[in-house]
């Protein structure tokens, strides 16, 4: 009886392990779709959100090819869109591998948080995923170009914004770091720009330049230059190189200046009862490039390079910031924050009439750059006579 | 019968773990935003007076538990009716930390699989452990307080790369008021919650003072505490942690070291299960002592069974959504919980301390 029972319990257990055995919700790979990018667009005809998702498609064997495929759905909402979708794919699309979410002009005009939403919210979407504006005339177009080196135009794209770091270009930003942008009272968001261009007769993608954001409506774009500026100004410049008319008695050869480190500080200051921000840049750079034979690397010739860059970095500096007060008038630099951290008591006043204050903002830029090496060449190239 | 011992080192190391919980998953203090870890150094404070009071009343009556001690102090009826609050309080306790559990996971892990069933079987877990004892937990705490404190070790050496330490400032920028009411959060959940340690503690070997366990206890949940906050707001910024559900979990899954270490949160989730497996066992175990004692039972293991099944269906039932959760965690829990972890207390400690002091109860006696 003992005997039995045991045996019993026995196979009990081992049926069991049939029933319980693998996961609840299991998706075998070859039934999912991965998504590699997301675009999103407004449709022209109706009230409804065009979506388009970039797929991989890996084919097996020996050697395993990676193709992209882009498929677009309109729906009410972005999830009803996506749920649309799947009776195109047929397979399950899966989000988790998404690197990018391009916005169009539309979209990112009407308010950005209408999608943000969705992005945020779906619990497959990482939030460590980029996000762009497109400055051509959708979003879905830069999905549907041919890519130069990847064959995932996506997975470019999110490898061109960590780049970007060194090339200091445009704003990278992940979805998290938007959502606490637009979520903050005393900052402004901003956003990578990315439009195309016609490259060796093929037309690419190219991510340059920064979209304004003003609350969580675009109002506009800033090029490439601007954006450096606007990276100095946040403390976000790595790299990138800085180009100047040499200057002084023969006043003619470029210089091109690498930068290797900066640091940027913002102090707001009062005077006589007026908010002043004083932005104080450090920058670290070398010589890279002297087309002209003119020396820039002796002592007076190298002050006076430093002395007319910071001059240049200066003006572009303050124009840039005059232009963003006048036309924009959105702090996307982050003044406000700033006050808000470093004088909670004076934000405390002006904090509710930003807009005003920061359209009148007076700012001081005291750029200094130090030239720390002239790469190979000790000399510039001098010209036999 | 045998009685049932944990050295003074397990019980510290218990008592940290239950009181890392499932709170620290569940952010301390969000309320305050970037003032969080000041809120958590006031709560610690604060709770200060509250667990000398504990531990006082556990050194009056060595060896009892609390419901020993209601039974000697407010007399055998009385006794009885009050120690029926300190068998509720676990219970829900227990379901309200089983359900943090499930929501958890449904929320981050596993959005189609049933609710019930994670936490059915972190129910049968616990059954298991509190049938199998309260030594067991002891040494289950030896092996697992370590895990957790290095799995956070290691993460707060990975986060280095993403600190912000802009995040902090302005300190105080809404005044002190938000950050005394996160405080007050802090110290009903979870460290006056160790008010349930009053009936473990009577298995202490007590060769330390009681006072020493406790204090250690705490001390070390408050570094572990306070140093975690302080690293969700560095990295996080204060407006996100009040707005996502889980922010430890949030930020370590930023973590991406050349994007080669990365997708650590699992780690994150695994602390999360050890030490709501922790705090589940003890409020399991105080509830079966309770309801033994209530009813002279020889021993509480007959029905470790049927209360765990209790407290997973509770668990179940208790909310719609995890809105109802966060709802009755932060607004609610502090008030509801405040009659268990001190009223009560305070006034057993007051009638207690005057019949000593009159000469009706001997002080220090051993059951």
């Amino acid at each position: 009886m003992k005997f039995m029972s045991k045996i019993l319990l026995l196979m009990l257990i081992l049926a069991n392990t049939l029933f319980l055995s693998g996961c609840w919700n299991y998706q075998e790979i070859d039934r999912l779709v991965l998504v590699a990018g997301i675009a999103i667009d407004k449709s022209e005809t109706d009230d409804q959100y065009l979506l388009t998702v970039e797929t991989v498609d890996i084919k097996g064997g020996g050697e395993s090819e990676m193709n992209s495929n882009t498929i677009t759905v309109a729906g009410d909402t972005l999830f009803d869109a996506e749920k649309n979708m799947s009776s195109i794919s047929g397979k399950k699309l899966y989000f988790a591998h998404a690197r990018v979410a391009v916005l169009s002009q539309d979209v990112a005009k009407e308010g950005a948080v209408k999608v943000i939403d969705w992005l945020a919210r779906n619990v497959e979407l990482r939030e460590d995923i980029e996000v762009l504006v497109s400055q051509a005339r959708t979003a879905k177009e830069i999905l549907e170009t041919g890519s130069k080196v990847d064959q995932i135009i996506s997975f470019e794209l999110d490898r061109v914004l960590k780049n970007e770091k060194r090339i200091a270009n445009a704003p990278e930003k992940e979805l998290w770091k938007l959502i606490s942008d637009l979520e903050g009272s005393s900052i402004s968001a901003v956003l990578p720009a990315v439009s195309l261009k016609e490259v060796n007769s093929r037309i690419l993608p190219s991510v340059m330049g920064t979209a304004v954001f003003k609350k969580d409506k675009l109002v506009g774009f800033l090029n490439g230059d601007d954006t450096k500026d606007l990276l100095f100004i946040q403390d976000k410049v790595n790299g990138g190189s800085l180009v100047q008319n040499g200057g002084g008695t023969n006043n003619g050869s470029k210089v091109s200046l690498k930068i290797f480190k900066n640091t940027t500080k913002l102090k707001p200051i009062e005077k006589d009862g007026n908010l002043e921000m004083a932005i104080d840049i450090k920058t670290t750079a070398a010589i890279d490039e002297i087309a002209g034979s003119e020396n820039y690397i002796d002592e007076p010739g190298r002050l006076m390079l430093e002395k007319s860059a910071e001059e240049t970095l200066k003006r572009s500096i303050e124009d840039l910031v005059k232009e963003v007060q006048t036309k924009y008038n959105s702090d996307i630099f982050g003044f406000g924050a700033k006050v808000k951290a470093d004088r909670p008591g004076v934000w405390k006043e002006i904090g509710t009439m930003w807009e005003d204050q920061f359209k009148n903002l007076k700012v001081s830029v005291h750029p200094e750059i130090t030239i720390k090496n002239s790469a190979a060449l000790s000399q510039p190239i001098k010209i036999g006579d | 019968m045998n009685k049932e011992m944990i050295t003074s080192k397990q019980g510290v190391y218990l008592l940290t773990l239950f009181m890392i919980g499932s709170n620290l998953f569940m952010g301390l203090a969000p309320s305050a935003k970037s003032d969080a870890w000041i809120a958590a150094l006031v709560g610690t404070l604060m709770a200060v007076p509250i667990i000398f009071i504990y531990s006082r009343l556990l050194s009056l009556f060595k060896g009892m538990d609390i419901f020993d001690i209601l039974n000697v102090v407010f007399g055998n009826v009385l006794g009885k009716i009050v120690a029926l609050a300190y068998i509720w309080y676990p219970l829900h306790l227990g379901a309200m930390v089983i359900r943090d559990l499930g929501e958890f996971l449904n929320t981050v892990a596993m959005p189609e699989t049933p609710m019930l069933l994670p936490m059915l079987f972190m129910g049968f877990l616990s059954i298991w452990a509190v049938m199998a004892g309260v030594e067991i937990l002891g040494r289950c705490s030896k092996i697992f307080f370590p895990i957790v404190v290095i799995i956070m070790f290691i993460t707060t050496l990975l986060v280095i790369p993403y600190l912000n330490f802009a995040n902090l400032k302005p300190v105080m920028y809404n005044g002190i008021g938000p950050v005394l009411n996160s405080a007050f959060d802090i110290f009903s959940f979870p460290l006056a919650e160790t008010v349930l340690f009053m009936a473990v503690f009577s298995a202490l070997k007590t060769d330390k003072s009681i006072y020493r366990v406790y204090y250690s206890g705490l001390l070390i949940f408050a570094a572990i505490g306070v140093l975690l906050t302080l690293r969700n707001i560095i990295v996080l910024g204060g407006d996100l942690i009040g707005g996502v559900n889980f922010p430890l979990y949030v930020e370590v899954s930023r973590i991406s070291i050349g994007e080669f270490i990365q997708r650590i949160e699992v780690s994150v989730a695994t602390t999360f299960v050890i030490t709501d497996f922790i705090k589940v066992s003890v409020c399991l175990y105080v509830t079966c002592i309770g309801i033994s004692k209530l009813f002279g039972l020889k021993s509480y293991r007959s029905i470790v069974v049927q209360t765990g099944l209790l407290m997973v269906l509770l668990a179940y039932i208790m909310y719609e959504n995890v809105m109802d959760m966060v709802y009755f965690a932060f607004e609610i829990y502090a008030y509801y919980a405040l009659p268990f972890q001190v009223i009560l207390p305070v006034i057993i400690l007051v009638i207690a301390e005057i019949r000593i002091r009159t000469g009706h109860l001997p002080a220090g006696k051993r059951v």
